[in-house]
């Protein structure tokens, strides 16, 4: 809770002496010599001119979280207008053809086809007690309503959580997040799902719920690191552009195609990993698979991502 | 008739020493030629592989490889040629450590097909030979291999 | 469990074999992050694909071959039943073999 307050005073902060900028000079533009003449003369109405004005402009930084996916989905929109919502789960094959041509060629038979097959043994393995992941899942394909809120746990819960929730209510010892089985399992979990569109929710009768999606769309718009970017500089306002030889992806469904085999990586890896990867490479410190700050960005993404097919597990640069 | 021990041993010996060499030149063949993926440079590799046939430079392959490297780790190839009666397919990549990346030995039963995966360690020519009796047709592409935009 | 996965599909009267491998392709030149040490080359030289028991195909690489390699060849013909197996030996004498019977 705490941290709420924080980032939403530092936000109103900043927010406020721009605002109190843009009121100055919004006030001289009709009525220059007038207006400044009898607000900036009387105290009490340049306090209510203020306050009426940084509400009215202050208004989207309070958006529903449909307002902030509409607003997210019309930037993309204009900027690659000829891609169709379902297009965002291939991510830069989307906009970049000739990586789109490599990509297809590896798609002939994927790299991650290993994991899917192992993570399905995974699956179908028995724990000690005789039990089976499917008394957790009773049914295939999942994927796409991850993440979910847990009121009952009071956080954000992703599929690899979920899993490892599932192992120690059968009193099976909790997999480690960056290793093989964990990934595996993922994989396999999203191949089941594949096609399936995005449906994550904020629930209503829980207000830390839309709490935790408000810290992860922050923390998205968050400057970060020595290099001071924040997500939303390379792939909301350089998105289809280039950085050095590479074009950058739109966020628009950045969550739909996990784990993905990274030929960088030499093999399949989560979201959080590449989360983490993203910061190091912005010269910030890396946060650890799972951390909350990790599953609420996840969370806030996800929402932006509703209706985007999953497309995982698969292969990207 | 009295069969000769002699002669006889001298016979299955002879047609068993026969048989082992045979045996052996078959797993010559299959063994890896360690010469051919020498490190070094270009030039060198391509002398290996030749040995001495003419090399041409034909449009009858098809070399498909992307122009842009995403990743030098894995770069998609496919080579196919109209050119008949082929003995191989081989790929090298001229500014890779070894150049020779593979050579394929292609028996009648298969067109002239190939698909790989390969590692492009620099921005590179590419070629591609296939070779007949006499000559060893060859094609090249060029490859850019670059950095990635947050280093990698 | 095999390292070797081989689909065999028909495209226009011939048959195309692919396959999927499981294996390091360590060139010997990467350090390991951790100890710094070189770790070793550990890469496939010699694959060879045979068809009802001949050989159709006889590769040699080296380590310029990507992680995990991947090999597609065109088999003129083919029919259901035919046995399409992979053999490879890598540089530290490790062997695979895997059949696939074209459906």
């Amino acid at each position: 809770m705490a941290l709420d307050n924080r980032f939403q005073a530092s936000m109103m902060h900043t927010d406020t002496t721009a605002l109190i900028h843009t009121i100055d000079f919004l006030l001289m533009i009709p009525y220059p010599k007038k207006s400044a003449k009898l607000i900036m003369g009387n105290p009490l109405w340049r306090r209510l001119s203020l306050i009426l004005i940084s509400f009215l402009i202050a208004l989207p930084l309070y958006a529903t979280p449909k307002q902030d996916q509409a607003a997210f989905r019309k930037h993309y929109q204009l900027v690659f207008p000829q891609l169709k919502l379902a297009d965002y789960a291939n991510g830069v094959y989307a906009i970049d053809e000739i990586a789109r041509q490599s990509w297809l060629a590896i798609e002939e038979f994927p790299p991650y086809e290993t994991a899917i097959e192992e993570g399905k043994k995974l699956f179908n393995t028995a724990f000690s007690n005789g039990k089976h992941y499917a008394h957790c899942f009773p049914n295939k394909g999942i994927a796409d309503e991850y993440p979910k809120w847990s009121k009952t746990q009071g956080e954000v819960i992703t599929l690899a959580i979920a899993i490892n929730n599932c192992r120690t209510s059968q009193h099976e010892p909790a997999l480690p997040y960056e290793k093989a089985d964990m990934v595996n399992l993922l994989a396999y979990l999203s191949h089941t799902s594949r096609g399936k569109p995005i449906h994550v929710t904020i629930p209503k009768n829980d207000p830390r719920a839309m709490s935790a999606y408000e810290q992860g769309k922050a923390f998205y718009y968050q400057r970060q690191g020595q290099l001071n970017f924040s997500c939303a500089t390379c792939h909301i306002q350089n998105a289809g552009k280039k950085l050095r030889s590479e074009i950058l992806s739109a966020s628009l469904g950045h969550t739909s195609n996990w784990p993905t085999y990274r030929l960088k990586w030499g093999e399949i890896g989560s979201l959080h990993r590449r989360f983490a990867e993203c910061l190091t490479q912005i010269k910030a410190e890396p946060l650890p698979e799972q951390s909350v700050e990790f599953r609420n960005l996840e969370y806030f993404l996800s929402y932006m991502g509703n209706g985007i097919p999953i497309s995982g597990p698969s292969t990207r640069k | 008739m009295k069969v000769n021990r002699r002669k006889f041993l001298k016979t299955t010996i002879a047609f068993s020493a026969a048989g082992i060499a045979l045996l052996e030149s078959t797993l010559a063949k299959a063994e890896w030629l360690a010469a051919d993926f020498a490190p070094g440079p270009f030039d060198a590799t391509m002398k290996q592989l030749l040995k001495g046939k003419p090399i041409v430079e034909t449009d009858k392959i098809d070399l498909n490889i992307p122009e842009i490297a995403e990743n030098g780790a894995l770069v998609p190839v496919t080579v196919t040629s109209s050119i008949k009666d082929i003995q191989s397919i081989a790929i090298v990549v001229e500014q890779n450590p070894v150049p020779l990346v593979i050579q394929a030995q292609l028996m009648p039963e298969l067109e002239p097909f190939m698909s790989a995966r390969l590692k492009i360690a620099n921005t590179s020519f590419v070629f591609a030979l296939v070779e007949t009796e006499k000559v060893c047709y060859s094609v090249k592409k060029k490859v850019k291999v670059t950095i990635g935009g947050c280093g990698g | 469990m095999s390292s070797i996965k081989i689909r065999t599909k028909r495209l226009d009267g011939n048959t195309q074999i692919r396959t999927l491998i499981s294996h390091p392709m360590e060139h010997g030149r990467n350090k390991d992050k951790v100890t710094n040490k070189l770790i070793p080359a550990h890469y496939i030289q010699v694959l060879t694909v045979t068809h009802n028991g001949k050989t159709i195909a006889t590769c040699n690489m080296g380590a310029g071959i990507s992680k995990d390699p991947y090999f597609a060849f065109l088999l003129k013909g083919g029919n259901p039943g035919d046995a399409i197996v992979i053999n490879w030996v890598d540089n530290l004498g490790n062997k695979d073999s895997e059949k696939h019977t074209i459906t």
